[in-house]
């Protein structure tokens, strides 16, 4: 078992939560691409290599799964394992910065 | 009549440093020819073949992805990576323009070493089979046991035979085992920066080996 394949493990990395959160509608791999390189205030980058292994992981965990391919591109699309992976870990994220605000609003 | 005169393009080649020993000396290298006019348009065994073409500011990348499908390069052309070429459907070389966002995600660079590790695996593993083989075949072929069991011929011929998987095995191990080990130690982090000396003396130290094992067996001076 690779050292970096966490999907298993419950626990999205970063790149995994921005694609799921990418497909919660169903777009080709370039639009992902597109629309990830126009993520605000460039806090996030994922380059196309890993854009797609992860497209590749996520429907092997049956997290994402191809809905339609025209031609060269497919079509990628959150299955409901995926969603309420995506919910799960954005609560998780969501515990983590109101514990982080928390202790660091006490120290102003 | 006068023939038409064929304007050939002008190439040069490259001898390549080998990627998994030295690849960014190698993709540094291939930005400067860039810079200086020289186009990459084959990569040819142990050999680069350039062209001469405008010069342009690009930097280089590489990933390895197992025969990818094709929307693996529209994903990258999307973020400004075109494609320049792909050695054995395995190793594919990228270019853009300088200030492109890396062609991997941040933390996620070593990974692609995991990938091109698990590719030579498998090949590494047979090439030290078939020389592990070779090497007891030779080694048996001079003990007591089987000198009592056979005869002069066959004891000849399992003496060739190992000695052929020997030379095969250890030329195969060359090409396998080196890059997947180099790999592997890519993949836990370490820059072989330094270490492509400590490679370039192992693969010239496994060359001697085997021309010191070719030469013995040819003028029969024994091992």
């Amino acid at each position: 078992m690779p050292r970096h394949d966490s999907i298993s493990l419950g626990e999205l990395n970063d790149s995994q939560f921005y694609i799921l959160a990418a497909l919660v509608q169903p777009r080709h791999g370039y639009a992902v691409m597109q629309l990830l390189l126009e993520v605000p205030n460039q806090m996030v980058h994922i380059g196309p290599a890993t854009l797609y292994t992860t497209l590749h992981k996520l429907v092997d965990a049956g997290l994402l799964e191809r809905c339609a391919s025209e031609g060269v591109s497919k079509v990628y699309v959150i299955t409901p394992d995926g969603y309420s992976r995506l919910e799960n870990e954005i609560a998780r994220k969501r515990a983590m910065v109101a514990f982080a605000e928390q202790l660091v609003g006490s120290m102003r | 009549m006068r023939t038409p005169q064929r304007i050939l393009p002008i190439t040069r080649r490259e001898i390549r440093s080998g990627l998994a020993f030295a690849e960014e000396h190698d993709l540094q290298r291939l930005a400067r020819l860039a810079a200086e006019g020289w186009r990459l348009v084959e990569i040819r065994g142990l050999y680069m073949v350039l062209e001469k073409a405008p010069p342009e500011q690009f930097v280089f990348a590489i990933d390895y992805q197992a025969t990818p499908d094709p929307e693996y390069f529209e994903v990258c052309a999307t973020a400004g990576w075109t494609h320049v070429i792909s050695v054995e459907q395995h190793i594919h070389l990228f270019c853009a323009v300088p200030g492109t966002p890396s062609i991997f995600s941040a933390n996620d660079a070593i990974v692609k070493y995991e990938r091109a590790a698990r590719m030579f695996a498998r090949p590494a593993l047979w090439s030290s089979v078939v020389f592990a083989v070779g090497i007891s075949a030779v080694l048996l072929s001079g003990t007591t046991w089987l000198v009592s069991k056979f005869d002069d011929g066959v004891l000849t011929a399992i003496d060739l035979v190992g000695f052929i998987l020997v030379i095969l095995g250890g030329t195969m191990l060359i090409f396998t085992a080196l890059p997947w080990s180099a790999y592997r130690l890519r993949a836990s982090g370490y820059a072989l920066q330094w270490s492509r000396l400590v490679y370039a003396v192992v693969f010239a130290g496994c060359g001697a080996c085997i021309g010191y094992f070719v030469g013995a067996y040819i003028t029969n001076a024994g091992w």
